[in-house]
């Protein structure tokens, strides 16, 4: 056995069967380049190959080039060998191995050429037609990934194409998007400084702070400091607010925030702002903290306000829902949105009657002032407040008067956003004041007709009141008097008093203290009474200083005295006379013409005292009216009665003539009581009787007539030729029991003359004297013609 | 596991299921990759989570999964991308098994980080053997019944896949004995 060492080359050979197994695609050529043998798999991919067949007629040489001849295999032995089986453009790949040096041909091991997976298909190859050797399979697995590869390729390729055409939309549209920004950026801009909102960026972990321009407006700090750390920017937040502000804003875990604080700019002034922020966690180097900054000092400054206002309104709810006063609260509109409960029962509506209704709609009335309504339109125009007084009528009709103050309320800008209108009623009010002044003018007429007079001071002595009766005491102006202080009334008082040294100053008389003055410039004699006015609470509110004429209640009180002393001596005589006579008849034993004489005497002097207490009797009866139902007055004829008076008192034997004479002879006609005017006449004849002196002529009755105020007037008059009247004697005459003559030479009760004018007055008419001392007196009793003559 | 392997299992899902369904399965598996790059190697961890996620989302046993998958494989994956190659590695059913470790085998040439499984056949009659399965990756046998079903589908035959515990010498290792008959031939 022989044993080869491992240097030396082994020989080795293979068996046919062997070569066609492991070269399937081999071809062996003998020295004339006929097929001799061919591998397994030949067959597949040249089909009519036989055996014996030259090689040129099955396959084309394409590398090298030329005809297949055995001089060109020698020589391609280290060549690549292309051949092409033209029918099927099968290519054939490999290379030639000679066999010349052993008396043999070539073998072409040869190989398919597949370009893809596809030339499998083309000829019918399956991979076990190929030796494990072939890479052919390999290559055709590589091209196929390659091409799996490349359908990738395309697939990405296409995706990207797709990508790349949505970037470009995208691009377009982020281009867009940007010039729309961009003027976004710039609307947010104006919209930051309109809305008074800066916006900021805190970078937390480079502690760096940026901001915009607004930002930088609302602190006023100056912009170089943007970028500042978040220390200095705290520096201007409010002291009581920074602690606060700057945990918020450190404390990342706060995602969201909102705080309300205080800032103070460089220049001192505090603001309010408003911040927002939120955490943007891209990463923990990266955490940013963003938010906007906005002035809400306005705001701040307006909610204070709203909440004064509130306030106030609350308590002004209050009062209103608690007042007696009607309260009415309008919209700008004019309309009603609001009614206290004590309108809804002054008006009588309710609540949803007044609702969006106009007050005037509802409470105004025909009979409400025209003028009044129009001054509260001009007002309401204007946004002017007014107060008046309304007649108003309320839901059933009721008239009501109202003390009406309307008030508009204004915003913070002065517009006027409702109307208050508070309303008070006085109808009451109006009828007490009505009622007042109509006292007062009664009180005033009463006070100007008053003889009596009236001054009032208050407490201080400033003139209240003074009429015009007071002026007359004092002899001046009743306008000046009203101006005179109650000291300088005093004075006046003083100086007109006739009892300087004793004159007492109203303001040191008690209250209720009365004397009487005596004042010489007017001759009157007043009674001064003092009265001290108080209040309801007794505190002194003035004095009122009364004054009465009581110059003729004087004059009365003496004549008065006057007339009883007169009475009882005119009554003791005649008495005197009678008691001492009739004594004589009781106590002697007269002879009968004595006695006669004395009885006649009595009888004389009786008659006297029945005539003066007749007269006194007709005389109280004529004054105190009560004569006067008794009286008979009606239209007579003047003449009968005069000549039955005439004839009645004419005395045989008396020198003393009376004589009648009339303008007519017709009777006159007037209104009388015939007896009353008869007993006139009789007191007038008797009159002019006594004061005849014996030689002085008849006495004469005549009649005449004359118009007095639109009244046709019967004058009877008498006239004597006695001793005649002085003037302050004809003053008197009228008087009771004044006689122009007191002396006993003439008799007569003094009464007679104060008859006949109580006699003529009653009938309607009255008494005229014309006398002269020592020449005569004619006194003429004017009567009413009777309208039926 | 190379990109055409998760690439397959995205087609099969959008061919059979819809694309929204894939982009369910693939959110919920947290694969980000929305392309894959065929011949790019990636982790097999996005394909085990891929075919979880689609088991969670189908309500499908992961066995089921992987012999649709395995089935589609064949029927689908491999004749759109390698139809003359699946053609030229067999004329029958048979060859084809035979053929399957070298073809594997050429495939480790080509994808060189792919480590794919290993195969050998064991003929034990006309129509039966046992095909011997080696793999790294665990959990796919059902995947290589489902290829093997394909297969018979593809080759027009009635196959059976047994597995042979007795067969198999280890985690990595399956032996499954095949047995087959031609449709028609009763």
């Amino acid at each position: 056995m022989t044993v080869d060492s491992p240097s030396s080359p082994v020989v080795v050979g293979l068996s046919p069967d062997q070569l066609v197994s492991l070269f399937p695609f081999h071809i062996v050529l003998d020295s004339t380049l006929r097929v001799r043998q061919v591998g397994r798999s030949i067959s597949l991919v040249i089909p009519k190959l036989q055996l014996g067949q030259f090689i040129g007629d099955v396959l084309q040489l394409r590398r090298p080039q030329g005809e297949w001849s055995v001089d060109l295999l020698s020589k391609a032995t280290d060549l690549l060998l292309i051949a092409e089986h033209e029918p099927t453009q099968m290519l054939l790949r490999g290379q030639i191995v000679s066999m010349q040096s052993v008396g043999q041909g070539f073998i072409f091991l040869a190989s398919p050429w597949l370009e893809g997976p596809e030339a499998l298909d083309r000829f019918g190859l399956k991979l076990g037609d190929f030796a494990l050797h072939d890479v052919s399979l390999d290559l055709i697995q590589v091209v196929q990934s390659m091409r799996i590869a490349n359908a990738d390729l395309r697939r990405l390729t296409d995706i990207l194409k797709g990508h790349r055409s949505e970037l470009q939309s995208v691009n377009a549209e982020v281009s867009a998007r940007n010039e729309q920004l961009e003027l976004t950026t710039r609307d947010l801009e104006d919209a930051q400084a309109i809305a008074e909102l800066g916006s900021w960026r805190y970078r937390i972990a480079e502690d760096r702070l940026e901001w915009s321009d607004e930002f930088v407006r609302i602190f006023g700090i100056p912009n170089i400091e943007a970028g500042a750390t978040l220390s200095t920017w705290l520096s201007y937040v409010h002291p009581g607010d920074r602690v606060r502000v700057e945990s918020a804003i450190r404390n990342i875990g706060s995602d969201s925030l909102n705080l309300d604080f205080r800032i103070i700019r460089p220049d001192g002034r505090r603001r309010y702002v408003h911040l927002r922020s939120r955490v943007d966690k891209g990463s923990l180097s990266k955490l940013i903290r963003a938010g906007t900054l906005q002035d809400i000092t306005r705001r701040k400054l307006n909610e204070k306000l709203l909440r004064s206002q509130r306030k106030q309104i609350r308590k002004l709810a209050l009062v209103a829902s608690s007042t007696d006063n009607g309260v009415l609260i309008t919209g700008s509109d004019g309309r009603i949105e609001w009614a206290n409960m004590a309108f809804r029962r002054q008006a009588g509506y309710g609540p949803k009657d007044l609702r969006g209704r106009k007050p005037g709609e509802l409470l105004q009335v025909p009979e409400t002032c025209p003028t009044t309504i129009s001054h509260m339109r001009q007002k309401l125009a204007a946004r002017e407040g007014f107060s008046v007084e309304l007649l108003n009528a309320a839901a059933d009709g009721r008239r009501y008067w109202v003390a009406l103050e309307v008030q508009p309320v204004l915003d913070s800008k002065g517009a006027v956003t409702h109307f208050i209108s508070v309303q008070r009623d006085v109808t009451e009010a109006r009828q007490q004041q009505a009622a007042l002044e109509r006292l007062r003018a009664e009180r005033d007429m009463i006070l100007q007709l008053s003889p009596d007079g009236f001054l009032a001071f208050d407490e201080f002595g400033v003139p209240v009141y003074s009429n015009p009766a007071a002026a007359h005491f004092f002899g001046i102006d009743p306008v000046r008097l009203a101006q005179m202080s109650e000291d300088e009334v005093d004075t006046l008082l003083s100086t007109l008093s006739a009892a300087k040294d004793g004159y007492i100053p109203a303001r040191d008389l008690a209250d209720g203290a009365i004397d009487v003055l005596s004042l010489r410039k007017t001759r009157t004699i007043v009674r001064r009474a003092v009265r001290v006015v108080r209040d309801s609470n007794s505190q002194v509110r003035g004095r009122v200083i009364y004054l009465r004429d009581v110059t003729r209640e004087k004059e009365l009180d003496r004549m008065r005295a006057e007339f009883l002393a007169t009475a009882a001596h005119e009554l003791r005589t005649p008495m005197s006379s009678i008691h001492g006579f009739s004594e004589l008849l009781m106590t002697r034993e007269l002879d009968l013409p004595t006695r006669r004489e004395v009885v006649e005497t009595i009888h004389s002097q009786s008659n006297f005292v029945v005539r003066m207490v007749n007269d006194l009797l007709d005389l109280e009866r004529l004054s105190s009216g009560t004569a006067s139902g008794e009286l008979r007055i009606q239209p007579i004829g003047l003449v009968p009665v005069i000549r039955r008076v005439l004839d009645g008192l004419m005395v045989e034997g008396d020198p003393r003539r009376v004589d009648f004479s009339t303008e007519s002879a017709d009777d006159c006609l007037v209104v009388a009581d015939a007896d009353k005017l008869a007993q006139a006449l009789i007191n007038l004849l008797a009159n002019a009787y006594r004061y005849s002196r014996s030689k002085g002529g008849p006495i004469e009755v005549f009649l005449h007539r004359h118009c007095r105020q639109m009244r046709s007037e019967v004058g009877i008059s008498v006239r004597d030729h006695g001793i005649g009247m002085t003037g302050d004697q004809i003053e008197k005459v009228f008087e009771r029991f004044y006689r122009a003559d007191p002396s006993s030479a003439v008799s007569g009760t003094g009464l007679g003359m104060t008859l006949v004018k109580e006699i003529a007055e009653r009938m309607g008419g009255r008494v005229e004297i014309d006398s002269t001392p020592n020449v005569g007196t004619t006194v003429t009793l004017w009567l009413q013609e009777s309208d039926d003559r | 596991m190379y990109g055409l392997v998760n690439k397959a299992l995205q087609e099969m899902v959008e061919k059979q299921l819809g694309p929204a369904t894939w982009e369910v399965v693939r959110q919920k598996a947290g694969v980000t990759d929305d392309v894959f790059i065929s011949m790019d190697a990636y982790p097999d961890e996005f394909t085990y989570l891929l075919v979880g996620a689609l088991c969670e989302v189908t309500g499908q046993e992961p066995n089921a999964v992987l012999h649709n998958f395995g089935r589609y494989w064949v029927l689908d994956t491999a004749a759109h991308h390698y139809g003359q190659l699946l053609n030229a590695s067999g004329r029958t059913f048979r060859e084809f098994l035979i053929a399957l470790p070298n073809f594997h085998a050429r495939v480790s040439l080509i994808m060189p980080r792919l480590i794919p499984p290993e195969f050998a056949c064991e003929e034990i009659g006309s129509h039966r053997l046992v095909l011997h399965y080696r793999s790294t990756r665990e959990g796919l046998v059902p995947f290589v019944v489902g290829l093997i079903h394909g297969l018979a589908d593809l080759f027009r035959v009635e196959a059976q896949t047994t597995v042979l515990p007795e067969r198999s010498d280890g985690p990595g290792h399956t032996a499954f004995e095949v047995v087959w008959t031609e449709r028609g031939a009763g």
